[in-house]
């Protein structure tokens, strides 16, 4: 009788399902910890930096993480639209803008941690901490543009003589951060006379800045703004970049160094794991990480350069309050948006 | 019981659309009565009714004795013991003939006794489709009888046979039927069919019953013309009918009638007498195998048509004289 | 096979569908009834958060409207003209080898548009496959194609597959009978295609091209990764790149209505399109081809499967190499492999289920309630899981909060989305399954119930089989409403691809993607193969 051939697939497709849903049933759970319940980061810094951070602080202090990624504006609209459900326990954002602009999310972080890290890279009150920091560049091919013809600062990428050759990543924290940079130190109008005239260039988008330094190396588009360490990256990956990066010479936004921040969240269920944390991100180790694997400058006194890099009291940068940066944010979206780059 | 059906007035709509009107019949046990009329004179909706899958909209039905339709009743197919022999016979394609027969039945033994009483035995482990359009339709019967039903109800059972089996197996079926004493309502739009195995036939036309009687009755004295000319082949010859009778060119009948009068003869009655002196005309005739049929002018000019043996040949303008039996007299 | 539209059947002949029972009602209600409460969620929250001014200033609204339809117009062409070429070559000529051509053409469903997209900018470049290829003849390097070309293309020849799909039932059914008719009275081949077969196979056609259009207005990767500007890329890119949530939500209102006047204009100009019951009764005549058109169809197939198989195929296992030849380590991805496979199965058995009570209320029952349910179906159908996603997001965030992050949420998303890819051939099944068979167990004495279980179900098996397997393979590609709704550290093989796409990791997408083929192929295989007997 033919009757009901296809039940053995079907038990076998049910059995998996079941599994599934009790597995998902609740937030995916890894194993049991001798503290409890793990220590949950949303991350605005891609996987490939922080995993083995991650993995060495597990097995260092033996606290499970759980860890979200994705860009660090996504990550902070959804700890804002979360709220006071949100799971997570620290944010660990590319750029101070966009930690900036969820202070009020925040818990003001320990002295402990605190006083480890110069006034000029942490929120002025407290509540983030940088934790490394990278300046601004333009990333250029010298095989397509020479270094005479570079830009003196980056007002002049919005004039027609660079349509279709700029790369940008206009959902990048950084990016946003460079931009809210200008609207502190040049007002909206004119973060967004260059904003519309960037966007009427032809610009090339990327959704992160790995993507430009590889399209910029291979000489896929002419120079792009990025930041300092993806060519560093890129270098020590294949053995040598044909892309060079170029700082600008002018203090304004165009040269920022900014420190990448994290914080804990005032309504983190582990605080007292979330701060040991970020001292773990602070701990010569880490930080002895961050300059030799991604070549960004630690923060903490005393702590190796990254190789490659200019020393960062040689590197020009403009006097931007935090805390005016984190303010000028929801703007520097909004612009973003209105001049057609979104 | 008396009867082992009984449908009183019963109607069903369809938005405006009548399906059946004030239908009654009654059906007696054991006996088989097929509902005989056109497509979509309400004849299907009429036994869908008893078995329950539509509801009705007034009258009532009774079954076995008792109401299973009516206007505060409406007993669920299963619950009514009635069993369905559909026209594409409804075999469930994924079990074999012994499941399909068992279904509805409790028993391997009552299933043997069914398969042998149809004559399928030693097919049990068969798919529908490994079976013969005759075999399949002795699975549905054996199938909707397994469960020893008040009632069998057949939607035209035979019209997807082949012509040539069809008479073989229409009486093997009456036989499993009588043996089993079942009864049994058919549905058909095959006058020969209906008339040959039925004890009675209901003929109906846009979803009324128009007339109810054994065959016999019903072929020799057809209610109206229509009923008449539905049953098998008839002429009609017009008339004025007086002081009890009709003269036509067939002849003078008996009637009750007067004024106008249509007279019904059917072809096989019809006789022809070639004589140079007739009244009536040859105008051709076609030739069957086993018989002819023959067409015929009569003085006044009405045609006629006389069905006779093969001998003798009637050529065109043969003059004959014509006679009638067992005419049927209708006003106009 | 992929219907977009719920196949209407003509009521058994002279007979009208009898009322719904009560229970079957409440049942479908159940199903449908929770699926809809996302979108009309988003839908009133994007009116109450729509009257600021920091949406999108209206030139730029127009520009992304613009720029979205011209690409769905430019696809659906594009596909059809190639979609219905290649069907017509594998199923009415007499081209040698024609059956591996006709299964070759159906494989390239398997891929996902971002993973075209992908391909795409691993072939073109200074540093691109084509263009190494190119430099050993001597021709520059191939401009990467950003914008509507590399979207068209990327698009186009991952959708053509439906068109090729879809087309070839309605070509096979096509009575040659009639064409020889028209030949009879004088008719050229052209004018025969023209007057005799475009009529008949239109109405396939259509329901294909809708399903391509809704295909390209949902896309969201191949678009994202080639930057060019359609609604779907702007919406992500303001849930991506801001901290207010309303924009995102005001935009995806705007999509979601685009799509549902989509499909409305569709079903209004369809009419009634029942379902060919009947079989041909002789096998139809296939065109013999002069050698000069054999070598022209060849070739044509030939480009066609070398553009939407063979290069990406050769683009990933490229990377690939080259990550191995240049020492990186072996990629893990098992974990992912076996959440995708795992929550594809999940939603294919779950949508399955759920689909049978409205396929049954549906085609055997005469219900408004039901007919409700299946346009609801539809539509939801029609949305982009990008508008899916935010709106089970936002459910999620404001009104089952318990769920948030949580695998039921997503499957919860998975349902609203692909129920209609089962509910198709659930309908379609049930209804080449008669009546009276159901009817014949009622006389014998089973309960509804008992008549759905021991008859309906066993019979429509292989229908709701076939849905669960075209929602599998959906489910493994989906990528914008699981991006927004996975839990934590819940990553399918279709997000690791697009995470590590985002980075710049061409290496480790491509050994996803490789995975992702692989495993989707042989269902794939088997859906289309077995269509090849239909």
């Amino acid at each position: 009788m033919r009757r009901y051939t296809h039940l053995p697939a079907a038990r076998g497709v049910v059995a998996i399902a079941l599994f599934t849903i009790a597995c998902g049933g609740s937030t995916a759970s890894t194993a049991e910890s001798p503290g409890g319940d793990p220590l949950v980061v949303y991350s605005g810094r891609s996987e490939e930096l922080v995993a083995p951070l991650i993995e060495s602080f597990e097995t260092d202090t033996g606290i499970d993480v759980e860890i979200r990624y994705g860009s660090s504006v996504e990550m902070a609209a959804t700890i804002n639209v979360e709220g006071s459900l949100s799971p997570a326990d620290v944010f660990y954002a590319q750029d101070p803008a966009t930690i900036g602009s969820i202070r009020n999310l925040l818990a003001p972080l320990p002295e402990s941690v605190l006083s480890l890290v110069p006034q000029r890279f942490r929120d002025p009150d407290g509540y983030w901490t940088g934790i490394t920091v990278r300046s601004r560049v333009l990333a250029y091919n010298p095989e397509l543009v020479s270094p005479d013809e570079l830009p003196g600062s980056y007002h002049e990428l919005a004039e027609p003589a660079w349509a279709g050759r700029v790369g940008i990543a206009p959902t990048n924290g950084s990016f946003l951060t460079f931009v809210s940079a200008i609207i502190v130190l040049e007002g909206e109008e004119a973060a967004l006379e260059w904003l519309e005239g960037l966007a009427a260039n032809d610009p090339v988008e990327f959704d992160g800045n790995a993507p430009i330094a590889a399209a910029v190396d291979a000489g896929d588009v002419e120079v792009g703004l990025i930041n300092h360490y993806y060519l560093l990256r890129l270098a020590a990956e294949q053995g040598g970049t044909t892309a060079v990066n170029y700082f600008f010479p002018n203090a304004d936004a165009g040269s920022f160094v900014m420190p990448a921040g994290a914080a804990v969240l005032a309504t983190a269920q582990n605080p007292e794991k979330a701060t040991a944390f970020l001292e773990y991100l602070l701990s010569t180790g880490s930080q002895s990480y961050f300059a030799d694997s991604v070549f960004e400058y630690p923060v903490v006194a005393g702590a190796r350069a990254p190789a490659g890099a200019p020393p960062i009291d040689t590197l020009v940068s403009p006097d931007v309050s935090l805390t005016d940066l984190a303010s000028a944010f929801d703007r520097a979206t909004d612009l973003i948006s209105e001049s057609g780059l979104l | 019981m008396s009867e082992a059906i009984r449908v009183t007035r019963v109607t069903k709509r369809y938005g405006n659309i009548v399906g059946v009107a004030d239908l009654s019949f009654a059906v007696a046990p054991g006996s088989l009565l097929t509902l005989l009329g056109p497509s979509g004179c309400g004849k299907t909706t009429a036994l869908r009714l008893i078995a329950g899958f539509e509801r009705l909209d007034g009258g009532s039905i009774v079954v076995g004795g008792a109401e299973v339709s009516g206007p505060e009743i409406h007993v669920p197919p299963e619950k009514r013991r009635v069993g369905m022999v559909f026209q594409d016979y409804a075999l469930f394609p994924h079990m074999n003939v012994v499941a399909n027969v068992g279904y509805g039945a409790q028993g391997r033994e009552r299933v043997e006794a069914l398969l042998d009483l149809v004559g399928l035995s030693g097919l049990e482990d068969r798919l529908p489709h490994e079976l013969s359009g005759g075999q399949q339709q002795r699975v549905a019967l054996a199938r909707a009888l397994a469960p020893q039903p008040a009632v069998i109800l057949a939607d035209e059972p035979f019209s997807n046979l082949d012509a040539s089996l069809r008479t073989r197996v229409r009486r093997e079926v009456k036989a499993i039927l009588q043996d089993s004493n079942t009864t049994a309502v058919f549905v058909t739009h095959d006058q020969e069919e209906a008339l040959s195995i039925s004890e009675r036939v209901a003929v109906m036309n846009d979803g009324r019953v128009l007339q109810v009687d054994n065959p016999s009755n019903l072929y020799r004295n057809p209610i109206n013309p229509w009923v008449a000319g539905f049953l098998g082949e008839a002429d009609f010859i017009k008339g004025r009918a007086a002081a009890g009778r009709v003269d036509t060119p067939l002849g003078i009948f008996a009637t009750d009638l007067s004024g106008p009068v249509q007279v019904m003869v059917r072809p096989e009655l019809v006789t022809l007498v070639p004589d140079p002196d007739g009244d009536a005309v040859v105008a051709g005739s076609e030739f069957y195998g086993h018989d002819q049929l023959v067409t015929v002018i009569l003085s006044g000019g009405a045609g006629v048509r006389a069905r006779l043996g093969t001998v003798p040949v009637f050529a065109p303008g043969t003059r004959v004289w014509v006679k009638a039996e067992g005419p049927v007299i209708y006003p106009v | 096979m992929t219907a977009v539209a719920p196949p209407i059947t003509a009521a058994p002949p002279g007979r009208r569908l009898p009322r719904a029972p009560a229970g079957l009602v409440a049942a479908a209600v159940l199903v449908i009834g929770p699926l809809t409460l996302p979108v009309i969620y988003l839908m009133v929250e994007a009116v109450r958060g729509g009257g600021g001014s920091t949406v999108l200033p209206a030139g730029r609204l127009v520009e992304l409207t613009v720029n979205t339809l011209a690409l769905v117009a430019g696809v659906v062409v594009a596909s059809t003209g190639i979609g219905l070429g290649t069907a017509w070559l594998t199923t009415r000529t007499d081209l040698t080898g024609a059956r591996v051509w006709w299964t070759l053409a159906g494989l390239p469903l398997v891929i996902p548009s971002f993973v075209g997209a992908l391909v795409l900018l691993g072939a073109t470049g200074r540093q691109g496959i084509l263009s190494r290829l190119g430099e050993t003849i001597g021709l520059g390097p191939l401009p990467i194609p950003r914008g509507y070309v590399g979207a068209l293309f990327a698009l186009t020849m991952f959708t053509f597959p439906y068109v090729h799909l879809m087309a070839t039932p309605a070509l096979r059914r096509l009575d040659p009978g009639l064409e020889e008719v028209a030949r009879g009275l004088g008719a050229s081949p052209g004018r025969v295609f023209r007057t005799v077969t475009m009529p008949q196979i239109a109405p396939a056609l259509r329901a294909a091209m809708l399903l391509v259009a809704l295909y390209t207005l949902a896309d969201f990767g191949a678009v994202s990764l080639l930057g060019y500007d359609t609604f779907t890329r702007a919406i992500f890119l303001q849930y991506a790149g801001r901290l207010d949530r309303t924009p995102a939500t005001v935009l995806a209102a705007l999509l979601v209505v685009i799509a549902l006047v989509l499909i409305w204009w569709e079903r209004r100009s369809r009419g009634r399109t029942v379902i060919p019951g009947g079989r041909t009764i002789r096998p139809h005549h296939r065109m013999p081809l002069t050698r000069r058109k054999r070598w022209l169809a060849t070739g044509f197939l030939g480009l066609v499967v070398v553009a939407s198989l063979v290069l990406p195929i050769t683009v990933l296992v490229g990377w690939w190499l080259r990550g191995v030849a240049a020492g990186q380590a072996p990629v893990a991805i098992l974990a992912e492999t076996w959440r995708s496979l795992a929550v594809s199965g999940a939603t294919a058995l779950i949508v399955a289920a759920a689909a049978l009570p409205v396929a049954i209320l549906t085609v055997r029952y005469r219900s408004r309630v039901g007919a409700w349910c299946e346009s609801a179906a539809w539509s939801l159908y029609a949305l982009p899981h990008l508008t899916i996603g935010l709106a089970v997001l936002l459910v999620g965030l404001t009104v089952v909060t318990p769920l948030y992050q949580t695998l039921s949420l997503l499957l919860f998303a998975y349902l609203i989305m692909f129920l209609p890819q089962a509910l198709g051939p659930t309908q379609a099944g049930l209804a080449r399954v008669s009546p009276s068979l159901e009817e014949a167990s009622r006389s014998l004495g089973k309960t509804a119930f008992a008549t759905a279980r021991r008859i309906t179900v066993p019979l429509v098996g292989r229908g709701m089989l076939a849905g669960a397997g075209l929602v599998f393979l959906t489910t493994m590609k989906e990528l914008p409403a699981t991006l927004l709704l996975r839990p934590t550290e819940f990553e399918t093989l279709a997000v690791r691809i697009w995470s590590t796409t985002s980075e710049g990791f061409y290496t480790r997408a491509a050994v996803a993607a490789l995975v992702l083929l692989a495993v989707s192929a042989i269902p794939l295989y088997l859906l289309v193969a077995r269509n090849a007997h239909e």
